[in-house]
């Protein structure tokens, strides 16, 4: 009963603390006491949740928190009137315009990094990262599933970075570097 | 609040979100349309076969009876490699038992009741899982998607250097552009937690598989079952010489004397009628993410052990999180609701990505009929290839071919309208 309270607790923070963010976002000058509070509030409504009930706990606290935002969009659905800005037009440089190169090759060569080339540099890493855990003492289903997790976060941050940058070289040094990471787990073979 | 980021980092993140939201919106669009459906699998079902027995639990000695006589009805085959026994609960109040080649109900005194007919749905969550492709390359795709959605998310908030200030203005009175990238702007932030959460585990799904390749390679000379073994439990030694049926009620009452508040939700025969059988049950248990613990059983039912899904090593017990993340199960109808509002948020997002895109096109002079239309057609052909395939479930039976019919309709709907845009422009 007492944890039910405090799980209640916890998800009414969540919900003041999104109300409390809208009211201070939504004032002329910036207020860092308000801010805090609307802050403070949702951490503590996670310590809650995370007290509560564990990483249930604090999913469904986040839940509450954006279903609560997304209740105050609505309320700025409902109270917009027109508005007067110039919708934005600027470029984002994926299609050729009037006159422009088709660059068809380099556009394929960009693909052909972040999907395939990063997908092998990401499974490289998720190598070195079971193989480095194994390494310092993670028992064997922890160092597993942080390669199964490895994967798909490393990916992401190789396709980020390798369409961030403009250098081709540097796009390649960046998927070499997992790769190269793996060579010593597979020379050197388990840790196990 | 504000984050300084550097105008140039903007651009660039801005480039790199559109080049990825155009190449993978329209399967992302898929993905996450039929992934907010298949949140209701298990109503689903009942809807699609209304007439199935239903209970609220079903007693030890019956699901044995069950098992014999699929078992039975089996004789003469090959022998299923698997039994799963579902367990009524409150989603799905209904006992059925899958093999390898039949899926049946049960009726509450164990008898079979008569065949599982759900193929709309399994058609709806294969199509999510693999857009309908072989299972290892669909799913790898799906997983590839997954990826992609946390890149859009990274780009996304990299290109937004005013996330706080701007985090609830929505000028919804404005279709001159300004309203539509406010929708998808204030729909991704607050959606962020759950658009990452269902990222994240989606793509940890899709690419376990060659992930887990990657890892065998190195350490478990190609042997991919053992990578997973350490996680969610090792399969047996297989002995396929001829067993007995394997005492699946003695299994169920020890659990329900031993953890009673432990919630049933399958029992599992691994090579049953054989000498290397043994049996799994599998229990959901409160207020967790994980989908449940696997309880080990022989043949004879006696306990053996548990595997520590839900107090073993966090990596297990963050592994077998990842499902009911990813599909809303974990909490009853209110979190399927929440699901069901954050998923048609993300489908949103994919929608309208590929229409700011085209928007800021046109208004530097660019028409493109083709490409607007074909996307109309990906908007509003995805949408009414699945309502089509539920009707067909409903005039022509289960057998129905509903994979062809979706994606044949969806490729009319993304021709038919790009074809349709063009004359408009012509005319």
């Amino acid at each position: 009963m007492a944890d039910e309270m405090l799980f209640a607790a916890g998800s009414a923070s969540a919900v003041a603390a999104i109300l409390v963010l809208r009211f201070s976002w939504a004032r002329p000058g910036r207020s860092r006491l308000l801010n805090a509070a609307g802050w403070l509030l949702l951490a503590i409504s996670v310590a809650t949740g995370w007290a509560c009930a564990g990483a249930w706990g604090v999913t469904v606290i986040s839940l509450w928190a954006m279903a609560t935002a997304l209740v105050v969009l609505a309320f700025a659905v409902w109270k917009s009137s027109p508005a007067r800005r110039k919708p934005s037009s600027r470029r984002a440089g994926i299609l050729p315009e009037a006159g422009e190169p088709l660059r068809i090759g380099s556009r394929f060569a960009t693909f052909f990094l972040v999907v395939i080339a990063a997908m092998i540099s990401s499974i490289g890493l998720a190598i070195t990262t079971r193989w480095i855990a194994l390494l310092i003492g993670a028992s064997e289903a922890n160092a597993n599933v942080l390669a199964l997790f490895a994967a798909p976060l490393g990916w992401t941050i190789l396709a980020f970075l390798i369409l961030m940058t403009d250098s081709r070289k540097r796009q390649l040094a960046i998927i070499a570097l997992p790769v190269a990471s793996a060579i010593p787990a597979f020379v050197t073979g388990s840790p196990l | 609040m504000s984050v300084v980021i550097e105008p140039g980092t903007v651009k660039k993140s801005l480039s790199a979100h559109a080049a990825i939201g155009l190449i993978a919106g329209a399967l992302l669009y898929i993905v996450s349309l039929t992934g907010t459906v298949a949140v209701f699998y298990q109503e689903l079902q009942r809807v699609e076969q209304p007439n199935a027995p239903e209970m609220a639990s079903i007693a030890p000695e019956a699901v044995q009876r069950g098992v014999e006589a699929v078992l039975a009805s089996e004789a003469g085959q090959p022998s299923t490699t698997h039994l799963y026994v579902h367990l009524p609960d409150e989603e799905l109040p209904r006992t059925a038992v899958t093999t390898d080649t039949q899926a049946v109900y049960l009726a509450q005194d164990g008898t079979i009741a008569g065949p599982e007919e759900i193929a709309w749905s399994d058609f709806v969550v294969k199509l999510h899982y693999t857009l309908n492709l072989p299972v290892l390359v669909g799913i790898t795709i799906v997983g590839i998607l997954g990826v992609m959605m946390l890149a859009l998310a990274v780009t996304g908030v990299v290109a937004h250097p005013r996330i706080f200030r701007d985090a609830f203005r929505l000028r919804a009175r404005n279709d001159g552009g300004v309203g539509l990238a406010d929708w998808h702007n204030r729909l991704s932030v607050w959606t962020l937690p759950f658009s990452v959460a269902i990222a994240l585990t989606g793509a940890l799904i899709g690419l376990a598989s060659i992930t887990a390749y990657g890892v065998a390679a190195d350490d478990y000379q190609g042997d991919v079952e053992a990578v997973y073994g350490p996680i969610f439990g090792e399969e047996g030694e297989a002995d396929s010489r001829r067993g007995p049926v394997p005492d699946v009620a003695t299994a169920l009452a020890h659990m329900a004397h031993e953890y009673p508040d432990v919630h049933l939700t399958y029992a599992i025969l691994h090579d049953p009628l054989t000498r290397g059988q043994h049996v799994q049950i599998v229990g959901e248990h409160d207020k967790r993410l994980i989908f449940g613990e696997y309880y080990a059983f022989d043949a004879d039912g006696s306990f053996e052990h548990k595997v520590g899904l839900a107090d073993g090593e966090w990596g297990q017990q963050a592994a077998a999180s990842t499902y009911q993340l990813h599909f809303g199960t974990f909490g009853g109808l209110p979190v399927k609701l929440a699901y069901l509002l954050f998923g048609a948020a993300l489908t949103a997002i994919c929608a309208t990505g590929t229409y700011i895109w085209l928007g800021k096109r046109r208004r530097r002079g660019i028409e493109e009929p083709r490409i607007r239309g074909a996307w109309h057609g990906v908007i509003i052909g995805t949408p009414f290839a699945l309502t089509m395939t539920l009707l067909a479930r409903f005039a022509f039976g289960n057998e129905f071919p509903f994979a062809i019919t979706f994606w044949i309709a969806l490729v009319v709907a993304v021709v038919g309208g790009a074809e349709f845009m063009r004359r408009k422009t012509v005319g």
